[in-house]
């Protein structure tokens, strides 16, 4: 995942901004990491350079 | 936890992913035709992106495009191909199209390609259609497409359902078999008449610029409906 891609995404259930933590990064490319939304309080993982933003219930 | 409905799909196309791969390699005409009238600045989402095989062509033309699936399978078989290509455009999301993770007014441009028919209640499709309208910026455009429900193959199964009511799925929902490489998985469409995919894009506020009905492999009747849709 692109570091410069990723202003384009949001939280899918409320859709405000979320805030990345990077764990592991090669070339410009976010390979594992979690985004997460404050206001929902729900994380986000990042595993494979693929962000998982399935809606929690 | 995510919810039931979400895993399912995402437990079916998981499944099915390689072999799936394997027989959807050629993209559509009509899909190529609508990216080529893009512009090289765009920035697209293609969503239900499956295997890449309009995501690919997308981002060769395109400046960014943004692959959402359900299938983490799927993305993976996305990304490894855009890696091979050595495309640095391209991101790929594990997502809903339902509740699509991207902002409002965000892209110029989408693709919605043989996806929309999978979503379960006309509610639920309804408003994936609205998602659509949400992310794409003003004066955007889609090309949205589903499978027909008149098509040779199903006709004689829908003639049944339609005078067969059952109360429990609506007129059109049908489980249709993955059958190759040894697999046999249930997978859930609703096939769309004409009539209701236009209502359905309507009622999410999308103008229909055109409507095309094709025959991919259907010899008497449309097997897809492709619909140019746009922001106002």
């Amino acid at each position: 995942m692109k570091k410069e891609l990723i202003d384009i995404l949001c939280c899918p259930t409320c859709k405000n901004n979320l805030t990345l933590q990077t764990e592991k990064e090669e070339n410009g490319e976010i390979l594992t990491g979690k985004f997460t939304c404050k206001k929902c309080k729900v994380s986000y993982p990042i595993e494979d350079g693929i962000p998982d933003l399935l809606p929690r219930t | 936890m995510k919810n039931n409905r979400t895993d399912t799909e995402e437990l079916t196309w998981d499944t099915i992913a390689e072999s799936f791969d394997s027989t959807r390699r050629k993209p559509w005409i009509q899909c190529l035709d609508f990216i080529d009238e893009l512009s090289s600045q765009a920035i697209v989402a293609d969503i239900g992106c499956g295997n890449g095989r309009h995501l690919i062509p997308c981002a060769v033309h395109c400046k960014t495009v943004i692959g959402v699936d359900i299938s983490r399978k799927l993305l993976h078989i996305t990304k490894q191909k855009t890696e091979e290509k050595n495309l640095q455009n391209v991101l790929c999301v594990h997502g809903d199209v339902r509740n699509i993770p991207l902002k409002d007014s965000s892209v110029d441009a989408l693709l919605y390609i043989a996806s929309l028919h999978s979503i379960k209640g006309r509610n639920e499709r309804i408003r994936s259609l609205q998602e659509v309208s949400r992310i794409l910026k003003q004066n955007g455009t889609a090309l949205v497409s589903v499978w027909s429900r008149w098509q040779d193959k199903y006709r004689n199964y829908f003639l049944k359902q339609f005078f067969m009511r059952n109360q429990s799925m609506e007129f059109g929902d049908i489980d249709i078999f993955w059958r190759q490489h040894g697999l046999n998985i249930p997978r859930f469409y609703h096939l769309y008449s004409k009539r209701e995919f236009l209502d359905d894009i309507s009622q999410s506020g999308l103008k229909i610029l055109k409507i095309q009905s094709v025959k991919f492999y259907s010899r008497s009747t449309a097997d897809n409906y492709f619909a140019l849709v746009k922001k106002q």
